[in-house]
């Protein structure tokens, strides 16, 4: 009889510690500060960054490989020069303008970088904001 | 009786070993950034600035008599290197000037007790043929970016410890 006791008395303590942590976690979640942007994010939006900017830099006749490629509308061959550079385990979307080259998932972690293309041509000025958005393929 | 009591100690036992189970967990969870995030934090955030500096800056020298971002002609003075002739975009004469920096000038830069690695590479090249450090030995955290260098993509690849 005294061992049974001392088995309803364990669980006890069992159920009241699971209480207390149960509740201890409840408080931890209510009150936790914001989770801050982790310096992995920080590090993919600069290898974001650096694609648009290198694609921009890389000049072709009297314009940029960038810029022709948008001024013809050909977003694959933006995205076959992304594709050369970035590292394997990546996959990518652009946004441009309202057009997605290509679904960008719900969950998991996608870093984005933005990048904004002024073009002056001999009649008219363009803009083109460019988002690139980059997630692991693993 | 006894048949009950059996069936009470199965259920404790089993209770107990979850919350045991349980708080474990719980606690290596919680303890595992306090021991080991930190530290690896501290060298992804300094990689990211080293980066930064090397491919977004020229660097800069300076002394009693003046100053300028043309280090590469006053590699005594140079007070912090960058390889960037402008944004992004790399200068073979830095990148020269950079390989040939003595480990004491390193050091001064980036601290006397710092390890440090650079690579700059070809895009799918294995082998660092635009710059490379000879510290085989580092183990700390290297970040990957990318730059403009004679008008071709190159991987730029920076870590300090």
């Amino acid at each position: 009889m005294s061992g049974r006791r001392a088995w309803l008395r364990m669980l006890e303590v069992v159920l009241a510690g699971s209480m207390l942590l149960g509740y201890l976690s409840y408080i931890e979640h209510t009150f936790q500060r914001p989770a801050a942007i982790s310096l992995e994010s920080i590090a993919d939006e600069k290898l974001a960054q650096d694609i648009m900017v290198s694609m921009d830099l890389m000049a072709e006749g009297n314009t940029t490989y960038m810029r022709r490629c948008l001024a013809q509308g050909n977003y694959t061959c933006i995205e076959g020069y992304t594709r050369e550079v970035l590292p394997g385990n990546y996959l990518f979307s652009y946004t441009i303008g309202s057009y997605k080259t290509r679904d960008i998932p719900q969950g998991g972690k996608v870093t984005s970088a933005e990048y904004l293309i002024y073009d002056q041509n001999n009649t008219q000025a363009v803009s083109y904001r460019l988002r690139l958005s980059v997630w692991s393929a693993i | 009786m006894r048949a009950q009591a059996n069936f009470l100690f199965v259920i404790s036992a089993a209770l107990f070993s979850a919350l045991l189970i349980y708080t474990a967990v719980m606690l290596l969870n919680f303890s595992g950034p306090y021991f080991s995030g930190p530290r690896q934090d501290l060298q992804e955030l300094r990689a990211i600035q080293l980066s930064d500096t090397l491919i977004s800056t020229g660097g800069r020298w300076q002394n009693a008599t003046g100053s300028g971002a043309d280090w590469e002609a006053h590699t005594g003075s140079l007070a912090l290197a960058g390889l960037a002739s402008s944004y992004h975009n790399l200068s073979a004469a830095k990148i020269e000037a950079f390989a040939n920096l003595t480990d004491d000038k390193m050091r001064e830069m980036y601290g006397n007790d710092s390890l440090y690695f650079f690579c700059i590479r070809e895009i799918g090249s294995s082998d660092c043929s635009i710059l490379a450090s000879n510290n085989t030995a580092f183990q700390g955290k290297i970040i990957r970016r990318y730059a403009h260098y004679i008008n071709r993509t190159v991987e730029v690849r920076a870590g300090v410890w």
